[in-house]
Parts: structure tokens; C-alpha cells; sequence
């Protein structure tokens, strides 16, 4: 469970002038939510997820991960954090043009000095869920917009976080993409994963169990969203072929 | 595929393969320079090693004060060398001695060099003095003359080892074929011309020579003590020959320490002022590298990886420019230095002694590996203040360029 208690952010604009990006955020993310933080642009989403993810201090406030105050830890530890507990996915998720979509996906576990012989099989499990088995030779730059997205979720998948958290993930993609993209997300909170998608684009509280909204840093909604009590969606998910994948894994993981 | 950060580092060098030309050229130049300052530095501090002690005499025995410019043996004052020769033959404590005989200071051409030139004997077979500075190390035979670079050896290292081509030389009415050259060594060595002492007996016994010498006459000797044994040895024969005069090889040092002190001093300069160019060219290079890569960077700093395996990413991406660019300068000035031995001898009028591959070897490894450092520091330079910043703000910044 994450909690955001009184979460501010102020960045320094010029010497006299000051922009409140967060504003006394009080925010609680339960394990297995899938929850999207939708917001215009510029409204705080991503600086949010920078705070939450331990990837940049708040100015005030507190991030407390399964009972740890993120303030507590040092430089070590939240490398760990990230390593482990958090997998993040953004609108630009920079693969490596001269490495494969393979050695994209394995490439955190290389510069960790982690990896191993059984780890390459997870990545190409990883991708295969993805629905990019037949592209794993294939350059980024081969890739569409999409499935630069989807190659970015199975690199985050590599780690086996436990939280997904994905800044702005359809932005720049078409709508079938963008869809494609939110199914796969779906799918991996149906299998047990907490989903934080950050958007600016509505169509992800299609897929959310929560949701949230920013406006001008603050928190101006919290809540269930629709899809919550909407069978039919989630029916739509759970009849994706990934989650058919990722269901099967789940069930061998529980044997 | 890539399994250790090492095949990261491959794949970010070949990405870029002009900047990496670049980058490896730079640090080509750089590894030539630093490594040519080192070999010749040490090819001169070998050089004026062998000087400073007469070319390993401890001691040098004349009749009178001998002059230490001219480091030729030329001494216009003779002894009768047989009771020394005999006694120091005897001497445990002695290792080696070479006796020379200066003869006449004789106006000729010699390999169409015209000048004054002092003609002194050696025994070709016990003289330690001149073997280092040798160029061909052939044995000197009968009416056969070894000279010095000035001593028109400039002209003979052309054609030296040439079977074919014969440099002759006039003394004492007699022609000799000059049989060797010495290297430059900055002292009066190369104005000399050598030959053997029972060539000089058969010139001192013609009707020619009219200068009185006593019976087996020489002007000086020079002696190889064993080490820690130069004082008594030196009381010794004082005692046995007082009318002879005594002088310690290091005696020459300071003068000569004097002489290459410029010399150090330009060479460090240049060393110095090349480094801290390259350590510029590398900090701008790997500034712009390190900010083309934010992003890319800042995502491994979400994805789980510690600053120091961020930094070692470009720390060994540097390591390797530098090592392998130094190391191509290194083998490229080995090869100038070894293809144009005679050419750096000519055109450097220093004593000069090259050292021994294996020391070479050792040279240009601590230079390659030194570079290879120097340019991670570099690298290290340009990244320190990117790795201070959370990694949001790396990401943040690297998606905005």
C-alpha cells in the first residue's frame, strides 16, 4: 500500500518565483488497484508519480510504501525501491536504439549486474505477453509507437515489481493503440499487479477500479470509478488473449 | 546479446562510430605525445647515466687533471701504462678496464666531413666506454677506424651495415676504412676518431710520428670497480702509483644534470600542456555525450540502477576510448621510433640510449592504462553533476532536448 500524506512539490521557476506542481496531496493506492491519475497537462500527474516512485523529494509531505517513510531512506534504499517495488513506464520510455527489443527488455538487469541465464526466458515471456514474441531481434527503431509502449511495460515487467506505473502511456498513440496498450495494462492488474496510469487522456478510467484527478496540483477527485461495478469491461479485458497468457502464469505460479 | 555492462559499453561505442573516431584519435595524439616525452626522456636519462660515470668508469686514471668536457681521453700527457695495466689486472676489486691513447688532434676528411678530429687508441676488445653508443657493435680490426657522429658518422649511419659502400678515412699516410659510428652523445666523443691501440703502436713506431711518448704510453684508463669497493680500490693504487692523477666517475653528474635540466623541463612542460588539452577535449566531449544521453540515463535511474552503475557505463565507455586510442598513439610512435632510430639521433644532438623493448613494453602499458584513467576522470568530471540530480529530472530533461 502507498500513502500520500500532505504532498507537496514547489519548483523554483526563478530567483523570486515559485510554482506549486503539488499541492497537500493526500492520496492512498491499495495493493491489486488499478489507478488512473488523469489531469491536464501541467496539472502535477507526473511530478505526483516522481514523489510517489521516490524519484525526486517532496517539498513537504510524506510517501510512506508498505509502512516506510520513503524520507527515511537513503540513497540506497531508494534505489532498491525502484529496483524492486516500482515499475515505471513513460510516455518516452527511451529503449536503447542499438540494442534489440530483447536486449532492451534485460537491459536493467545487465546494468544491475543481475542477470542470468533464466532471466532471458522471462523477457521473452515478457514479450510474448506483450504481443511482441515475433519482434524480439527486431531495433526500436523497427517498432511502432505502440509497440515501443508495449516493449517499455514488458521492460518494466523484467523486475517483477509489484507496482506497474505508467506516466502518459498512450500519449502520442492512435487509438487502437492507445487501447491496446490500456488492455495489456488491465490485464496485468487482472493478474495481480497494482496499475497506476497517469493520463491526460479519459480513456484510461475506462479500465481503472480508482481513479483520480488533478487539477492545478491538488487533488480535486478521488474515488471508485464506473468500471468498478461495469462487468462487461472487465469481461472485455479478461477475453484479451495477454490475459488469457498472464492468467494461465498466474495459475502455474499458484500450483 | 548482452549480458554484463562491458556489452553495453561495446554497443554505446560502435553507436556512435565517428564521434568515437574522434574520441579515439584524440586520445591517439595524445597517447603519441606522452609516450614519445617518456621514451626519449628515459632514452636520455640512459644516455647521460652512462655519461655521467665516464660510460661506467668509476674511476679514471691519468698523468694530470682530466678535463670531463671532453670525455674523449684526449690528454696531451702520457704515462707508461704496462705497471698500471698489470696491477689493476691483478686488483680483485677491479672488474674491467679500458686504457686509450690519445694520439694527434689530425686535420682531415672523414666520410666527407672536413675538420680537426682527435685520433685515440682503445682496446676493441676491453673497452666499456664507447660499446653503448656503438651503432653496428662490430669488432675493430686492422686499419679500421670507429668515429663519432660528428666525426662525419652523420653520413656514415646512412649507409651503415652496407657492405657495398666503403667510407675511407687518411691518417698518418695511411688509409683506413671506417668500420662503425657512434650515436650523438653531446660530448667530445663525436669529434673522435678511434682505432685500436696495436694500430696506434705501429703508427707511434713509423718515422712519421715524431711526438716523444714514453714506453708503452697511454693517456688515460678508465676502471670498473666492484660496487661499494671505489675508495679502496682508488687509496690503493694512489699508494702504488702517486705520480698518477685519480678522478671518480660520478664527479661529472652535476654538470651533467645541468646540461638536461632544460631538456626536462621542456618535456614535462609539453606533457603537461597536452594533457590538460585532452582533459578539456574529453570533458566537452563527454559533457555533450552525457546531456545527449539524459534520458537514457536518467530511465536506468528509474529503472533500479545505482549512480555508480550509471557512472561506470561511461566511466568504462572512456576507459576504453582512452586505453585503445592511447594505446594505437603508443605502437605508432614505438614504430616511428624504431624506423627512424638514426634520423631522431641525427636531428638530436643528445646522448642518446633507447631502452630495451621489454622496458618499452612496460612503458607504453603504463601509458595506455594511465590514459585509459586519465580519460574515465575525464568522463568522470562530465557526469559527476548529472548523477547529483534526482532521476526525475534527468528523464524530465532528457525528454525535453
Amino acid at each position: 500500500m502507498i500513502e500520500c500524506i500532505g504532498l507537496s512539490k514547489i519548483y523554483r521557476v526563478t530567483r523570486t518565483k515559485r510554482l506549486f506542481a503539488v499541492k497537500s496531496v493526500d492520496l492512498v493506492i491499495k495493493e491489486n488497484t488499478f489507478l488512473s491519475l488523469t489531469g491536464r497537462s501541467g496539472s502535477g500527474k507526473s511530478t505526483l508519480i516522481a514523489l510517489i516512485t521516490g524519484m525526486m523529494p517532496p517539498t513537504e509531505g510524506e510517501v510512506i510504501v508498505d509502512g516506510q517513510k520513503l524520507s527515511d531512506l537513503e540513497e540506497r534504499g531508494l534505489t532498491k525501491l525502484r529496483r524492486g517495488y516500482f515499475g515505471c513506464i513513460r510516455q518516452y520510455p527511451a529503449l536503447h536504439p542499438s540494442l534489440t527489443v530483447l536486449e532492451n527488455v534485460i537491459l536493467p538487469l545487465v546494468v544491475t549486474s543481475l542477470f542470468k541465464k533464466e532471466k532471458k526466458c522471462a523477457a521473452e515471456r515478457y514479450l510474448s505477453q506483450v504481443g511482441l514474441g515475433n519482434r524480439m531481434d527486431h531495433y526500436p527503431k523497427q517498432l511502432s509507437g505502440g509497440e515501443v509502449r508495449r516493449a517499455a511495460i514488458a521492460r518494466a515487467l523484467i523486475m517483477e515489481p509489484e507496482v506497474l506505473i505508467a506516466d502518459e502511456p498512450t500519449a502520442s498513440l492512435d487509438r487502437e493503440s492507445a487501447v491496446q496498450v490500456l488492455r495489456l495494462l488491465k490485464a496485468l492488474h487482472m493478474s495481480g499487479k497494482t496499475v497506476v496510469v497517469a493520463s491526460h487522456d479519459s480513456l484510461v478510467e475506462n479500465y481503472a477500479t480508482e481513479q483520480a484527478r488533478m487539477e492545478s496540483g491538488k487533488l480535486a477527485y478521488c474515488g471508485l470509478t464506473k468500471y468498478t461495478s461495469g462487468q462487461n469491461r472487465i469481461k472485455e479485458a479478461a477475453e484479451s488473449p495477454v490475459l488469457e497468457q498472464l492468467s494461465i502464469d498466474s495459475e502455474q505460479k499458484s500450483r | 546479446m548482452i549480458k554484463k555492462p562491458i556489452d553495453i559499453v561495446k554497443k554505446n561505442i560502435v553507436r556512435f562510430p565517428r564521434r568515437t573516431l574522434l574520441l579515439l584519435s584524440s586520445f591517439m595524439l595524445t597517447g603519441f605525445v606522452l609516450f614519445s616525452s617518456i621514451y626519449m626522456f628515459q632514452s636520455v636519462s640512459n644516455g647521460a647515466e652512462l655519461i655521467e660515470g665516464r660510460a661506467g668508469a668509476d674511476l679514471i686514471i691519468s698523468s694530470g687533471k682530466f678535463n670531463p668536457y671532453s670525455l674523449t681521453g684526449e690528454k696531451d700527457t702520457y704515462f707508461n701504462g704496462k705497471e698500471l695495466l698489470e696491477f689493476l689486472g691483478k686488483n680483485e676489486r677491479i672488474t674491467a678496464v679500458a686504457p686509450q691513447l690519445y694520439l694527434e688532434t689530425i686535420s682531415t676528411v672523414c666520410c666527407g666531413t672536413e675538420g680537426n678530429f682527435p685520433v685515440v687508441a682503445i682496446d676493441p676488445k676491453n673497452d666499456f666506454t664507447l660499446k653503448p653508443f656503438q651503432v653496428l657493435s662490430e669488432p675493430l680490426g686492422d686499419k679500421e677506424v670507429v668515429i663519432g657522429a660528428k666525426a662525419g658518422g652523420d653520413r656514415f649511419i646512412f649507409h651503415a651495415g652496407d657492405e657495398q659502400i666503403e667510407e675511407k678515412v687518411l691518417l698518418f699516410y695511411e688509409t683506413y676504412t671506417v668500420k662503425d659510428s657512434l650515436f650523438q652523445t653531446g660530448s667530445g666523443i663525436d669529434d673522435t676518431i678511434y682505432m685500436s691501440l696495436p694500430e696506434a703502436e705501429n703508427i707511434i713506431s713509423s718515422p712519421f710520428y715524431i711526438k716523444e711518448l714514453p714506453k708503452n704510453p697511454l693517456s688515460a684508463v678508465f676502471v670498473q670497480v666492484d660496487k661499494g669497493e671505489t675508495d679502496k680500490a682508488a687509496n690503493e693504487i694512489e699508494e702504488k702509483f702517486p705520480h698518477l692523477h685519480l678522478q671518480f666517475g660520478n664527479e661529472l653528474k652535476g654538470n651533467l644534470q645541468q646540461f638536461l635540466q632544460p631538456m626536462k623541463i621542456l618535456s614535462f612542460g609539453v606533457v603537461i600542456l597536452v594533457l590538460c588539452m585532452n582533459i578539456l577535449q574529453v570533458l566537452t566531449q563527454f559533457i555533450g555525450i552525457v546531456n545527449e544521453r539524459k534520458q537514457e540515463l536518467g530511465m536506468l535511474r528509474v529503472m533500479g540502477a545505482s549512480k555508480w552503475q550509471v557512472a561506470k557505463l561511461m566511466l568504462l565507455e572512456a576507459w576504453l576510448a582512452g586505453a585503445g586510442g592511447g594505446a594505437l598513439g603508443i605502437v605508432l610512435s614505438f614504430a616511428v621510433f624504431y624506423d627512424q632510430k638514426d634520423l631522431i639521433l641525427i636531428v638530436i644532438e643528445l646522448p642518446l640510449i633507447f631502452p630495451v623493448w621489454q622496458e618499452a613494453i612496460l612503458y607504453g602499458a603504463g601509458t595506455a592504462v594511465f590514459l585509459g584513467l586519465w580519460a574515465a576522470g575525464g568522463a568522470g568530471l562530465a557526469i559527476r553533476s548529472l548523477l547529483k540530480s534526482p532521476p526525475f529530472y534527468l528523464v524530465q530533461e532528457g525528454e525535453s532536448v
